[in-house]
């Protein structure tokens, strides 16, 4: 897994490369985690890259969620392909994320 | 209850207690000695004093009585040669009562008509009355002298006597002793008793005698006569009233009684007891005047007696409490004095146990014992702070070179080909290894791949040593191989290849035994070069194992221009060859027993050639295990079985893969699945949920499963049949059945509300067309089943 980082204005673009697995999950946990405890709460992860997700990688996703909403902060997911969203559907997800199609379509909401 | 006392008490508590102690019992001792000594003397001196003063008293009473005796002793012989004549007797009596003032009277009296024949009684009588001289003539019908003690007695006994003392109403009233002597005539050459000389003696000097006696106070003196009535004593109306035998009666005082009998039976003594009308025992000095057989006793009490010694004793008891006060305070200076540095040591170094040893210990004043020991937990301190620091370098570095060598376990098990079967494709061979190693890494090495499309070439090798010098001449040999192992190149080439390279710059003199091996599938040739290596078998069926006892030079790596031979046998299909590492012949047993290479030979000769390579090594693997027991695993284990297949031979639709339970061998999962894909044609979308169900089931099992630190083998078996795909995983961890597990229940619940987890196990469940538990064996068994054509 690849994490690449862009400091947009209205938000920090997470892009994710690869697989999102139970091998590697905290990495991500981290770099977020580090952005919250910055005070840098609009957050946005584009997984069009991103072809492989477990539970481990959801737990983070809500994680992040919940954290971000009580801090009235926005964190929004874009780009999702075929498999995980189904992965998506199945846990529930797609009520309770905000999921763009592009980075694009969730800026123009931030 | 004494440890109790002491348990928690200093040094200086009980150098204080004991010498106090000892003190106090020594003190206590010699005290009580001089008491009983001090007391035998003081009682010796007290009886000495009081038989003197009795005794001058007896000798000044007897000197009065004696002399009052004299006058009648001489006067009877007088009378006895003179005649019976009033005027005659009258000048004898008369100057007697003048001359003497201690007698009251003095009487001559006479037995019936023996003064003149016509008188019964006659007994001229002078007498003291009002400082006057008195004379009357005793005798008539009231008093009838006769009968009276002072007459009869001496009569009678034939002697002289001192009669009962007496008030006499007569004479005044005053107490008196009558001295009364007999005197006889000669008649017819007969001695015949004629009359009684007397002399009265007045007693009250006597008590003014006694009185006057000096005793200690509280004591005093009295006297008792013969029959021991008190003819002195300070209570007045004793005397003459009393006597010591009625006194007794009235107290019931049987020890008065007996000290009366001893006193008038004549006897001396000093006696201790317990007077009535004292409070406390008394001492009584007693003893008879010779003359009269009175009795006197002198008493005093033992209170007054030992008032002094008790005094003395007193001021030195309090002396000595003071003196003990004194030592106390001396001991306790002293004591704390010395034992302060031990205190402040103790406490000091009770923070070495807590692991401070940054403490500095008191100065040392002394070179003494305490200075000694000061020193000597400093250097304790400091080496031991030496110690701890070096421990802690120690077990850091440990704990690094563990974490490096579990890492260095997982790259080592990662160059090894660890997917079986690993041609699924190929129907005419197929392989199956393991490698088990002693310990983390270890110098074991297999390794197989094809030349060309109908050449496999596979290598089998055992480094010298073991440990982590062995895994690394391991990874480099195995490198070797896959570089110098091309097409076209024979077995004896590429193993002299490979030993050229290895010998290069290995100054560690490391060596490996390797058997390499290429098989032509169409003809069934194998070109194979053993370099020191264990003699492979080979199974044929219908045969007995046989034996491939061909060398072809040294292990590699010790001479590095060897040129290697090769032999070549031709196999037939539905043939095994086995190679194994000398792990199995040499493994041992708890008693140090070898399985040796009858015991091999023996289980491959149950063996079915033409079954599946895993089924032979299974079982060699689990004889050898079943053969070592509890025994350690001295070495590492590895065997390498190639069956040459039949060309029909039905494709083997069949996946193993062992992984340890480390969250890295996820990982392995990938690889796993690609090769599913690949292998059965599998939809993206489809290869994606079986990985995702994989991770899902295998990460538990790592993250929860186990409760040691132990290292632990998962076995994934996958099976395609029917275009149903069965994966079944097996692990010895803690009993857990996913199915039961309860689906989260908020999935469709707003975000606050969500569970973060849970949704593992629900994926398996949503993706997987069937999923099944059981345990067996102490280990989990899953089996999840997804059809492929969906």
């Amino acid at each position: 897994m690849n994490l690449k980082e862009t400091n947009h204005e209205k938000a920090i673009i997470i892009e994710i490369e690869g697989r999102l697995d139970t091998t590697n999950f905290s990495q991500l946990e981290h770099k977020i985690m580090q952005h919250i405890d910055e005070g840098k709460i609009n957050i946005l992860v584009d997984c069009s890259k991103m072809d492989y997700v477990s539970s481990s990688g959801l737990r983070i996703f809500l994680m992040v969620l919940k954290k971000i909403t009580a801090l009235n902060g926005k964190f929004a997911l874009c780009g999702l392909q075929e498999n995980i969203k189904e992965i998506f559907e199945i846990s529930g997800f797609t009520s309770i994320f905000k999921i763009y199609d592009n980075q694009e379509a969730a800026l123009a909401d931030f | 209850m004494k440890s109790n006392l002491f348990k928690n008490k200093g040094i200086a508590f009980r150098l204080k207690f004991f010498i106090l102690f000892g003190i106090i019992i020594i003190f206590s001792i010699i005290m009580a000695i001089d008491y009983n000594s001090s007391r035998r003397i003081l009682m010796h001196s007290v009886k000495q004093n009081a038989t003197n003063l009795a005794l001058s008293t007896v000798h000044s009473i007897d000197g009065v009585l004696e002399a009052a005796e004299k006058i009648p002793d001489n006067l009877a012989p007088i009378i006895e040669n003179s005649e019976y004549d009033e005027k005659n007797l009258q000048s004898f009596l008369k100057p007697i009562v003048r001359n003497n003032q201690e007698i009251f009277g003095s009487c001559v009296a006479f037995e019936p008509y023996t003064y003149a024949k016509d008188r019964y009684f006659f007994a001229p009588y002078y007498y003291k009355e009002n400082d006057s001289i008195k004379y009357k003539i005793l005798g008539d019908s009231l008093y009838n002298y006769f009968y009276l003690d002072w007459y009869q007695i001496p009569k009678m006994l034939d002697k002289p006597v001192w009669t009962e003392p007496y008030f006499d109403e007569n004479g005044g009233n005053i107490i008196m002793s009558t001295y009364s002597v007999p005197f006889y005539k000669n008649q017819n050459k007969e001695r015949k008793f004629k009359g009684i000389v007397t002399v009265d003696i007045d007693l009250s000097w006597l008590s003014d005698v006694i009185d006057s006696l000096n005793i200690i106070n509280g004591g005093y003196a009295y006297l008792l006569s013969k029959r021991g009535t008190f003819l002195s004593h300070p209570d007045k109306s004793l005397i003459m009233n009393e006597s010591i035998f009625s006194l007794a009666d009235e107290y019931d005082d049987e020890a008065l009684r007996n000290i009366g009998r001893e006193m008038i039976s004549g006897k001396s003594g000093f006696i201790r007891y317990n007077p009535i009308e004292m409070k406390g025992p008394a001492w009584m000095y007693y003893t008879t005047m010779p003359s009269s057989g009175w009795s006197i006793a002198i008493v005093f009490p033992e209170k007054e007696l030992l008032s002094d010694l008790h005094f003395l004793f007193r001021t030195l008891i309090a002396l000595i409490i003071g003196g003990i006060l004194l030592i106390f305070i001396v001991i306790t200076l002293v004591s704390s004095h010395i034992t302060r540095p031990i205190e402040k040591l103790a406490k000091l170094t009770g923070r070495f146990g807590k692991g401070n040893f940054d403490i500095n210990l008191p100065p040392v004043k002394y070179n003494d014992e305490i200075g000694q020991l000061t020193g000597s937990f400093d250097l304790m301190r400091k080496e031991l702070k030496r110690y701890i620091k070096n421990l802690e370098e120690t077990t850091a570095a440990k704990n690094r070179i563990e974490s490096e060598l579990k890492i260095a376990h997982d790259i080592q098990q990662g160059i090894i080909p660890k997917i079986f079967p690993p041609f699924p494709e190929r129907e005419d061979v197929d392989l199956f290894a393991v490698l088990d190693p002693a310990k983390e890494v270890g110098g074991d090495l297999y390794d197989f791949f094809f030349l060309d499309d109908k050449k496999i070439v596979f290598a089998i090798g055992d480094v010298s040593g073991k440990g982590v010098p062995a895994s690394l001449f391991m990874a480099i040999t195995r490198t070797l191989f896959r570089a110098k192992a091309v097409k076209g190149e024979s077995a004896s080439n590429i193993v002299t290849n490979i030993n050229k390279e290895l010998c290069k710059d290995n100054e560690n003199a490391m060596f490996v035994t390797f058997f390499l091996g290429i098989l032509d599938l169409e003809t069934g040739e194998i070109d194979f070069c053993n370099a020191g290596h264990n003699y492979p078998y080979l199974l044929q069926s219908g045969h007995s194992p046989e034996i491939l006892k061909q060398t072809h030079g040294t292990p590699l790596g010790l001479f590095e221009d060897i040129k290697y031979g090769s032999g070549k046998i031709t196999i037939s299909r539905g043939d095994s060859m086995v190679l194994y590492t000398d792990g199995i012949p040499e493994a041992m047993d708890i008693n140090g027993t070898l399985f040796g290479d009858e015991k091999l030979k023996e289980i491959l000769q149950r063996c079915n050639p033409s079954g599946s390579p895993k089924q032979i090594t299974d079982m060699l693997l689990a004889e050898t295990k079943a053969f070592t027991g509890d025994a350690p695993q001295s070495d590492d284990i590895t065997i390498l079985v190639l069956t040459y297949y039949q060309e029909k031979h039905s494709r083997q639709n069949e996946m193993t893969l062992e992984i340890t339970n480390h969250i890295n061998e996820i990982n392995k999962l990938n690889e796993l699945t690609d090769e599913m894909c690949r292998r059965w044609n599998l939809a993206p979308s489809v290869g994606h949920k079986i990985n995702l169900a994989l991770e899902e089931i295998i990460s538990n099992i790592i993250n929860y499963g186990f409760t040691d630190d132990d290292e632990h083998i998962i076995r994934i078996e996958v099976t395609m049949a029917n275009d149903t795909l069965k994966i079944t995983t097996i692990d010895d961890g803690k009993q857990f059945n996913p199915v039961q597990k309860k689906d989260p229940e908020t999935l469709d619940k707003p975000i606050e509300e969500r569970q973060i987890g849970g949704l593992g196990i629900y994926f398996v469940k949503q993706f997987m067309d069937h999923v099944e538990y059981s345990r067996k064996d102490g280990k989990n068994i899953l089996i999840i089943e997804k059809n492929i054509r969906n």
